[in-house]
């Protein structure tokens, strides 16, 4: 076998182009800190490691047996384009580790879980785990319970991991420790359809990221 | 097996059973690019199976079921170089490709990589078909030069511009810390535009990249133009492991070509490899290595004397013999 170059000056410019523009893709993306916190699939959670590991494959979109994961728009940043984020409007999260049994790549680590049965979502089988893929937080400005008048304790009653307590007006109260993020609250909030002639897409309780943990 | 291709028509240049013999081949060709075709859109289909159903089938960029996948080689490289750590399916599949490409070279760069589709589009808007061979048109003036094939051995690297691309890629991604290429990828970028246009629809979620990744597409696969050829760090990759493979290769019938039988000048099966693979001069020819199996030579012989099988030559010409004898 002998080894020869097959280079020429027309070749040798566009690869380069390609390379400098493959760099400065790299560190514009580096660089440029993304404004927006995505919630990751359950084991996800650290972002640098996630992104070194996803390749975009769409396995885990596919399989999720409630929908909740969608794949990151442009808008969600160059770096997270195509991966995975979970959008709790479509569903939410059970901790069943479909998505990191068929990750290919270890992005989304297989993890151990204590399935149950939950009688307030009778249909749907939950597990308990160690992983916590965001914390909800309740929007007081949207939330029917604490705006108005009014007598709203869906979130509290359907939440499978007892963390969201009334106070003494009725009104939900997030317990930080037992929130493990999984969107059934936000998926079942009813405000954004109940305000739906003061507009907005904002609902009563929404989850976010753990970096926006204090905000 | 002369007589077959004797010059008895005194009529006119147009060699009629050349002629017909080529444009039977014409079709057969059609037929070659269409199960390549198929076999591409198929590829891509899993695509929309993943998002029509609960399988899971994956995109390119990794094909599995359940806990079972394949993953890209190049991803498989780059994440492994990202995150620092080895990981199991990227080893596993890594060695599955590297013994698929020993057994049947580059196939994935014609029959499963979809970036070929765009090439096929614009060929078959080309134009109407080239005039008939004539017979006249190449008969050279002088002898021709004796053929140089191809060795039987492992073939040699060409270490080109697409080398430079993939070890700048591996580069960028050790210092960035992910995988950069799958940002740009054609075929991910192709994946993703389908994806992209299912969200749309059935999700009501717009978004930029149904603009921006066909634009990015097209500058790569129109303006940068030979993108297969000249940049893929992925075809790089199955070229290096092609080398190795020896039993799946385009092969010379000598009885039957028209250049080494007849003398004539006819230069299709050079004309037809878009991997600049000349069968009849191995000097000036790209290296086996980078044959991705296509049969667009095959299909364009007019003389049906080129098989990829390692043994249709021997057994084509025991055949001849026998009826000779």
């Amino acid at each position: 076998m002998d080894y020869r170059i097959g280079l020429n000056r027309r070749d040798f410019v566009s690869a380069t182009g390609l390379v400098v523009g493959l760099v400065s893709l790299g560190a514009v993306v580096k660089l440029l800190p993304a404004d927006v916190h995505l919630i990751r699939p359950p084991g996800g959670q650290d972002e640098d490691g996630f992104v070194a590991l996803c390749t975009r494959c769409d396995r885990c979109r596919s399989i999720c047996p409630t929908q909740a994961i969608a794949p990151a728009r442009l808008e969600d940043g160059l770096l997270a384009v195509r991966s995975p984020k979970l959008d709790f409007r479509l569903g939410w999260c059970t901790f069943c580790g479909r998505c990191a049994e068929v990750c290919p790549t270890g992005a989304l680590p297989s993890y151990k879980a204590e399935c149950f049965e939950f009688a307030g979502l009778p249909d749907e089988v939950f597990c308990k785990t160690q992983l916590k893929l965001g914390v909800a937080v309740i929007n007081r400005d949207r939330c029917i319970a604490w705006a108005g008048p009014s007598v709203c304790t869906i979130c509290s009653t359907k939440c499978p991991y007892q963390a969201i307590t009334l106070d003494e007006y009725g009104r939900p109260l997030v317990d930080l420790d037992l929130c493990n993020g999984c969107g059934v609250c936000e998926n079942l909030c009813p405000s954004s359809r109940l305000l739906s002639y003061q507009g907005g897409l904002r609902r009563g309780i929404e989850v976010s990221a753990l970096e926006t943990k204090g905000l | 097996m002369a007589s077959k291709y004797r010059l008895s028509k005194p009529r006119g240049f147009k060699f009629a059973h050349f002629y017909d013999r080529r444009k039977s081949a014409m079709k057969k060709r059609m037929t070659a690019r269409t199960i390549r075709a198929t076999t591409m859109v198929a590829f891509l289909a899993l695509v929309v199976v993943g998002l029509m159903t609960r399988l899971a089938p994956g995109t390119l960029s990794s094909l599995g079921i359940r806990s079972i996948a394949l993953v890209c080689p190049l991803g498989a490289l780059e994440i492994m170089i990202a995150s620092r750590s080895v990981i199991p399916l990227a080893i596993t599949s890594l060695l599955c490709i590297i013994l698929v490409g020993l057994v049947l070279g580059k196939v994935f760069c014609a029959w499963i990589c979809p970036v070929p589709l765009t090439r096929m589009l614009s060929s078959q808007s080309r134009g109407p078909e080239p005039e008939p061979l004539t017979i006249a048109a190449i008969r050279p003036e002088s002898p021709l030069q004796p053929s140089i094939f191809h060795s039987d051995r492992p073939s040699r690297i060409r270490l080109d511009s697409r080398f430079l691309v993939l070890l700048g890629t591996l580069a960028t991604t050790a210092v960035v810390g992910f995988p950069v290429f799958c940002l740009i990828c054609p075929i991910g970028l192709t994946c993703a535009t389908i994806i992209g246009l299912w969200r749309l629809i059935g999700f009501n979620e717009p978004s930029w990249l149904l603009l921006v990744f066909p634009v990015v597409l097209a500058l790569e696969l129109l303006v940068f133009r030979k993108w297969c050829r000249r940049l893929c760090p992925l075809g790089a990759l199955f070229s290096l492991i092609s080398a190795l493979n020896t039993n799946l290769r385009p092969k010379v019938d000598k009885q039957k070509c028209l250049r080494t039988s007849q003398g004539l000048d006819c230069t299709n099966c050079k004309d037809a490899c878009c991997e600049e693979i000349d069968l009849h001069h191995a000097e000036q020819s790209s290296p086996l290595s980078e044959c991705t199996k296509c049969r667009d030579c095959a299909d364009a012989c007019p003389a049906g004397a080129i098989g990829f099988r390692k043994n249709a030559k021997t057994k084509l010409t025991k055949t001849e013999s026998s009826h000779t004898d």
